[in-house]
């Protein structure tokens, strides 16, 4: 910093050293002594990642208002010739399918984690609420299955690629550990993954070529309003599916959202009776959470909020 | 970070959408905490934000190598604050969007005189400062920028700024004087 003369600035130095040693560390970082700029990252105002999101995809439309909307001309062949054989044959299809296509589902309830072993070999651990499904052909000639929730996914390596379809993502494995999050209640839509060993590649619907590239020890997020996921973003290993030591970890999470994830966790009914806070976020981390109340107590105590037991769970109120 | 912001405006420069992205994540929460120091109302002051990311784009091609691209948008960020505030100068009356509220909750009770210093007085003493000296001395001490770079933001010379700078000093030098002779009386 050089915003006195070299005389001064020795004159400054010398003032500084002669005050009380708890102020000097103001006074140091006020004229530009301290070893970084003063007061960086002094926001006031949170912007929480989503709020982020959100402002960037208002940008992307006020960008390109016409690239917004999907190119969905494809030519389709419609079939003009003898369509009484033709419904004919795809009734036969149909009941031929009918069977290995019936959906298989495995569901973790609300207050347990399961754990669900694939035709293919790989496992899934259910978060509580979790559930996935496939069909009969999982494992001979496709290895695609579908999440409603989280779930900690363990695959066996194979030739057939591994996807799994999550709230209008998909995300493609090899042979891999990884975690997916993906709650079609949550108000953002939202849907994470994290990968603790191999690679994923992770997109959007079936738009492959957006897709993000994710090793050991990244995570990558994509909510309905944004165009690509987010480029991939470091994450400690043992950060990645913390619910299975039955841990709770909300990172700046709305509380609509983390009180869904305490109904899940506990089989809990709570009713979030205070709308104004609705879309306000809170971080916390709970390494053993005794009960749902002892978490919803201090979310109160922290956001000025009381509550009530009710019947099934508590009332939260402002 | 630096660089990685003039590596983004290389790219940006060249129509790449994604350092467009990774640039807008990176400086957005700054710059809306910046623009509500003037408009004091998130919402706008995250409209502003988004319009000038917006215009950014539109005028990708005239970004020089040389300029800072941080300076540029911080440079529209202010002049549509500016703009704003003298169109809706009856308007503003105080905080709203639940502005740092919290903030100020929080350090309340250390806020009497003949307190500690701490960062709540001494953000008093620079507001009270007259405008272009706290915001010469904002642009430089709160976020980061360089004096040339703050000389691009409100379109005066770099020395005007360090003119600027080193009176607010001057300022809070008296300032904090004046607080430690009042301390030592109470």
């Amino acid at each position: 910093m050089t915003d006195y003369g070299k005389k001064q600035h020795g004159s400054v130095k010398k003032w500084i050293a002669e005050q009380e040693p708890k102020d000097r560390k103001f006074l140091r970082e006020l004229w530009g002594e301290g070893s970084q700029p003063a007061f960086q990252q002094q926001e006031e105002i949170d912007i929480t990642d989503q709020e982020i999101d959100q402002a960037l995809s208002r940008v992307h439309q006020a960008i390109e208002p016409d690239e917004a909307r999907e190119d969905n001309t494809g030519n389709f062949n419609v079939f003009p010739l003898w369509p009484k054989l033709a419904a004919a044959a795809i009734l036969l299809i149909i009941l031929a399918t009918g069977y290995v296509l019936y959906p298989r589902t495995h569901y973790a309830p609300y207050g347990e984690i399961a754990t669900a072993e694939l035709p293919d070999g790989s496992t899934v651990q259910l978060n509580s609420g979790s559930e996935i499904s496939y069909n009969g052909l999982f494992g001979t000639t496709n290895r695609e299955i579908s999440l409603e929730g989280e779930g900690y996914f363990s695959v066996r390596t194979a030739d057939e690629p591994f996807l799994v379809e999550a709230n209008k993502t998909t995300i493609e494995v090899m042979g891999t550990a990884f975690n997916a999050r993906s709650w079609t209640d949550d108000p953002s839509e939202k849907t994470e993954v994290a990968v603790s060993e191999g690679s994923v590649s992770f997109f959007p619907g079936s738009r492959r070529e957006l897709a993000v590239r994710l090793g050991e020890g990244e995570k990558s997020r994509w909510s309905s309003e944004m165009e690509h996921p987010v480029p991939a973003e470091e994450i400690e290993l043992e950060k990645i599916a913390e619910w299975r030591d039955k841990k709770l970890n909300f990172n700046n999470q709305h509380l609509e959202a983390i009180f869904k994830e305490l109904e899940r966790r506990f089989d809990v009914q709570i009713d979030l009776e205070a709308e104004s806070m609705a879309g306000e976020t809170l971080t916390a981390y709970y390494s053993e959470p005794k009960s749902a109340e002892s978490v919803i107590e201090d979310i109160c105590r922290v956001k000025g909020l009381n509550y009530a037991p009710t019947a099934n769970g508590f009332r939260v109120y402002e | 970070m630096a660089e990685d912001i003039q590596n983004w405006a290389a790219k940006i420069a060249k129509s790449d959408r994604t350092a467009f992205d990774s640039l807008f994540r990176k400086l957005y929460p700054v710059l809306v905490n910046f623009a509500c120091r003037y408009v004091r109302q998130k919402s706008i002051a995250a409209d502003i934000v988004q319009e000038s990311f917006v215009k950014l784009w539109e005028k990708r091609d005239t970004l020089n190598e040389n300029g800072s691209v941080k300076a540029y948008l911080y440079r529209t960020v202010r002049n549509r604050c500016l703009n704003y505030k003298r169109d809706h100068a009856k308007e503003i009356v105080g905080l709203d969007d639940g502005l740092p509220q919290l903030a100020d909750n929080k350090t309340e009770s250390e806020n009497n005189t003949g307190a500690e210093l701490n960062m709540k007085l001494i953000k008093r003493w620079i507001d009270e400062l007259p405008d272009r000296q706290r915001e010469a001395f904002q642009l430089s001490r709160f976020e980061g920028l360089d004096h040339e770079e703050v000389a691009g933001v409100m379109e005066v010379s770099p020395n005007t700024v360090n003119n600027h700078i080193v009176a607010a000093l001057d300022k809070l030098r008296a300032r904090y004087n004046n607080y430690k002779k009042e301390k030592k009386e109470v």
